[in-house]
């Protein structure tokens, strides 16, 4: 049977070579780019001009599976790994802050007090050097309140945190199918015959915990929601993974009582305490739900995505500020989220941005210089790229513009396809340079969806704005559809798209 | 020296560990050459049987290729011979490394240095002329739990090993399949003997595509049926006389055991075993049971299980982790204490769950592959009576708990929210036995506070109050810090 030995081989050579680096840094202060330069010649396949990666030297002989990424406010970055550790990355120096936790998949720096958080299996914990050394011996439990079995899948994620102080995560749903590593013990509220269920309290929840530790379900229905985020305006966003009740990868907004669409976890919300969650059909399922935001097509996009990041920036990575980035743990790639706000909901586009990197990548966030780093581990899922966890950094020069699909927002009578510089004006304005395909997901309790209902969209027109920026699309709309757009446009001084697709989820239309 | 004198007339021990070291004058060639190694972080000996003959020369070499200290002590074959050994090298106190955790015993027949990692210690000596069990353990504190094995003393021709397959050898092919292909219409790569009769996968020294034929003979006891258990990554297949009996075909893990029967002839019979493995894990289990035979394996698997085990050491500080144990409950902490004394508490009850001796976790099953499966304790297991958290007011009332946290600095330390005031908890090793010693500080207590436990097989102490009927009530001038200890009644771990 095939598994990971990448590892092993990895540690080897890379290894040896950084404990010479390391070495080096001390007498010459060679900063990590420097040394990912010398590191990393190779640049993936799909990559914007103008952007380059730059991989970073891990501490020596160290299995550095990235759960979470956050900078405290001096710029010292620390790293939370799938192994129980946290690092932390200052002066081209690694230092072990921490170990022994339960797998924590997010960790937290408060930017004001330096405060230093994880969301680990079973909690969220305060982590605490008391004194002073560098090394937190004290964990603080804030708070534990939701359940937890020994089942592999239920994994917890976050904390991101508000203006407020309040800190949310989410919560995997349980893998319930019977006879699942030898027992039935975990078959507890899976619904319609789907995989997932729920074996402890509040699995398939996105949660809030106040700052006094009070802990409240926040919203339901999410089933391997890996990555949480929250933006400037205290806006929640978390992914979920393809699987029973989600037809393909997506983002979602998280409200406060909205309902994402995987049942089991209604188990736990007091309007369905006690009913029987089989009794309810799978279509009234479906209209309970708040649809996924963005549905990210599984298979041509993503896998698996991570967390959500918002680019804040202000231009220092690029021509993409306010958008969002998410990786992808099996596919290895970056692709961009740019939201449309429709009828009062989001919904919106996902652009492919680099394909791939070298490992699956589940976190992400952005340094103080505008680059953004990503925290990768690979194992598990079989993820492409040749290392199974690692860090590396994406810098973008500055200066280059990369011709690339900007956005696609939705308009009364078609969409509005802008670019990130002027195209060139004959294929920009043709009808034949865009071709929309359109189909549909089914929500169910299958393990995703097939496209239903394809069909390819005829543009009808397409008018040029006058900067050739923006291309509007003319074609007929329909709620509830996903688009996909190939653009055969190059810029006005012939450089080609960098990524020319793009899927724009439609679940409301402009009024 | 003077028990040893009297004892072993030809144990010479006083050489330098690392130097080429000779037998002493008049030895002669030894009968046996055994040579002891250490599994890294398991606390054991990768060796834990050998037999030699009675009165037989016997050279005998501890390597060790782990990270902490080790030594070896033959012991006599009494009963009690390594409980005794153990208890007086634990005596031996600040002095115990000048003479390599060895007490000076009669129960002690044999032993080497105490030697560190990558050191190498060798000891000649007449084995006794008593056929029997002669047990050998590590002596350094924590390890006598785990690091034990027997020496088989008897007549030579009684413990000449039968080979489990005789005139084994192995034909090695390369080739990617996804199913067993037809060996003898392909080229082998290379052939050879594999001479102990054991099929091994190590001895092809290959890990991808390639496949491999093993032929041997097999002497079968008694007339009868037969049973062939198979298990294998990837697939394979066995043949008796020509016929198959069980398969495994396929690309797989050695996910589920296979068994096939045959009715054999008392005699020999030609054994085939085809296996093929592609990329990843490798692994070709067999054994096989007879009408008058236990079942018995006709592979090593050694190599195999050891790169599956991942153990974390725990060296001169205790080691805190946050992991799913096999038995133990969502919310544990596993604390492995120096020593060898580990125990497993519960965040959620806020209790200690249980304790084991030897060495503390293999988290391969939380790291491989998606992860997640419980750890696997690395000793033997010993209850401490866990009735969820212990401390009851003065009238016996349970009140209320929370988890708050834990600290590491020093011995590991729980806090816990009992009706609204703190406790301290930490848990050492009790000394003198294998258990748990509680300190529990109470910093706001103004009552007297009762300790609950289930004392069956245990033996208690507290450092106040008075035990009745496995409670124990501490006077509330005592109950801002207090003691108990949680041992085995017996000392033995079960």
């Amino acid at each position: 049977m095939r598994c990971n030995s990448r590892q092993a081989a990895r540690s080897a050579s890379f290894g040896a070579s950084f404990g010479a680096l390391l070495a080096a840094s001390f007498a010459l202060s060679l900063s990590p780019s420097l040394a990912a330069q010398q590191l990393n010649a190779t640049q993936p396949a799909t990559i914007p001009a103008g952007y380059r990666v730059e991989t970073i030297p891990l501490p020596d002989g160290v299995a550095f599976g990235v759960g979470g990424l956050s900078f405290a406010p001096d710029g010292t970055l620390y790293v939370c790994t799938r192994e129980g550790q946290v690092w932390t990355l200052a002066d081209d120096k690694w230092q072990l802050f921490a170990d022994g936790l339960h797998e924590p998949l997010g960790i937290y720096v408060d930017p004001k007090s330096s405060k230093v958080f994880v969301v680990q299996r079973p909690e969220l914990t305060e982590l605490i050097d008391q004194d002073g050394d560098g090394r937190a011996e004290r964990f603080r439990t804030v708070s534990a309140a939701w359940g937890l079995t020994n089942n592999y899948h239920e994994y917890a994620y976050g904390p991101v945190c508000d203006s407020k102080g309040n800190f949310y995560g989410t919560l995997n749903t349980t893998l319930s199918w019977p006879g699942w590593a030898g027992s039935d013990q975990w078959d507890v509220a899976r619904v319609h015959d789907g995989k997932m269920g729920r074996a402890a309290k509040y699995r398939g929840w996105s949660f809030r915990v106040t700052p006094d530790g009070t802990f409240e379900p926040w919203s339901s229905g999410l089933r391997s929601p890996a990555g949480i985020a929250i933006n400037a305006a205290d806006e929640l966003f978390c992914t979920d993974n393809q699987g029973d009740w989600v037809a393909t990868s997506c983002l979602h907004v998280l409200r406060q009582g909205d309902f994402h669409g995987h049942p089991s976890s209604l188990t736990d919300h007091p309007k369905y305490a006690g009913l029987d969650l089989n009794t309810i059909s799978v279509e009234t399922y479906g209209e309970l739900r708040e649809p996924a935001a963005v549905n990210f097509p599984h298979g041509d996009l993503a896998n698996s995505p991570g967390e959500p990041v918002v680019d804040d920036t202000n231009g220092k990575f690029g021509p993409f500020a306010g958008q969002m980035f998410v990786g992808d743990q099996t596919r290895s790639n970056v692709f961009r989220v740019v939201l449309d706000k429709v009828q009062g909901r989001y919904q919106g586009c996902a652009i492919n941005f680099i394909d791939h990197l070298q490992s699956g990548i589940v976190r992400s966030r952005f340094a103080n210089d505008g680059s953004l780093w990503v925290g990768q581990t690979g194992r598990g899922w079989r993820s492409r790229g040749k290392t199974t966890f690692g860090l590396e950094r994406i810098v973008w020069d500055g200066v280059t513009v990369p011709f690339a699909i900007h956005s696609v927002r939705l308009t009364k009578t078609g969409f509005e396809v802008r670019f990130t510089r002027p195209a060139d004006a004959t294929s920009a304005a043709s009808k034949e340079a865009y071709r929309i395909d359109r189909w549909r997901y089914q929500h169910h309790p299958d393990y995703g969806s097939p496209k239903f209902d394809q069909t390819v969209q005829p543009v009808s027109k397409v008018e040029l704005s006058a900067d050739r920026m923006t291309a509007h699309l003319f074609t007929s709309l329909r709620a509830g559809t996903m688009h996909q757009f190939t653009v055969d446009v190059a810029a006005a001084d012939g450089s080609e798209l960098s990524s020319n697709v793009a899927w724009y989820t439609l679940n409301r239309l402009r009024k | 020296m003077s028990h040893f004198a009297r004892f072993l007339p030809l144990l010479v021990v006083a050489l330098p560990t690392l130097a080429a070291q000779t037998p002493p004058a008049g030895f002669g060639q030894p009968d046996h050459d055994i040579k002891i190694g250490v599994r890294s972080g398991l606390l054991r000996y990768d060796t834990e049987r050998f037999s030699v003959g009675v009165g037989s020369k016997v050279k005998l070499t501890l390597v060790n290729t782990d990270e902490m200290v080790h030594n070896l002590l033959i012991c006599c074959d009494d009963d009690y011979a390594t409980s005794t050994v153990a208890a007086a090298a634990m005596m031996l106190g600040a002095d115990a490394s000048k003479t390599h955790y060895a007490p000076d015993i009669p129960e002690v027949l044999f032993h080497t240095k105490a030697i560190s990692t990558g050191q190498q210690d060798t000891i000649w000596f007449e084995a006794p002329t008593k056929p029997g069990a002669y047990p050998y353990i590590c002596t350094l504190p924590g390890h006598t739990f785990t690091m034990v094995g027997v020496m088989r003393v008897g007549e030579v021709d009684e413990i000449k090993p039968q080979l489990p397959i005789e005139q084994l050898r192995y034909r090695l092919y390369k080739g990617q399949w996804k199913t067993l292909p037809d060996f003898d219409t392909l080229p082998p790569e290379r052939e050879g003997e594999i001479e102990n009769g054991v099929i091994d996968l190590a001895k092809l020294e290959e890990q991808a595509n390639f496949g491999a034929c093993f032929t041997g003979v097999l002497d079968v006891k008694a007339a009868g049926q037969h049973t062939f258990f198979l298990n294998s990554d990837d697939g394979s297949r066995v043949l008796v006389g020509g016929k198959m009996v069980v398969e495994y075909d396929g690309l797989h893990g050695p996910a589920k055991e296979q068994q096939g029967n045959v009715e054999l002839t008392a005699g020999r019979h030609l054994l085939r075993v085809e296996f093929f493995q592609g990329t990843g894990g490798k692994a070709l289990r067999l054994a096989y049971a007879g009408p008058d035979e236990q079942r018995r394996d006709l592979s090593n698997n050694k190599n195999e299980i050891e790169t599956s085990v991942t153990p974390i050491s725990v060296h001169h500080h205790p080691v805190v982790m946050r992991v799913h144990v096999e038995g133990a409950a969502a919310r544990t902490i596993a604390v492995g204490l120096p020593h060898g004394i580990n125990y497993c508490f519960d965040a959620d009850t806020c209790s200690v769950q249980f304790g084991w001796a030897g060495a503390y976790l293999d988290v391969g099953p939380d790291r491989d592959g998606r992860g997640g499966r419980p750890c696997k304790v690395l000793g033997q297991r010993f209850e401490v009576g866990n009735v969820g958290f212990p401390l009851r007011t003065a009238d016996g009332a349970k009140l209320r708990t929370q988890f708050m946290g834990y600290g590491t600095h020093g011995t590991p330390k729980f806090t816990v929210d009992w009706g609204g005031q703190e406790v301290h908890w930490s848990v050492a090793a009790a000394h003198g036995g294998v258990g748990l010693q509680y300190t529990f500080t109470i910093p706001a207590a103004r009552q007297d506070v009762q300790f609950a436990i289930n004392s069956k097989d245990l033996k208690l102490a507290a450092s106040a109050g008075q035990w009745r009927d496995g409670t124990l009530t501490v006077p509330a001038e005592h109950a801002k810090s207090f003691t108990v200890t949680v041992m085995m009644a017996t000392g033995a771990t079960k």
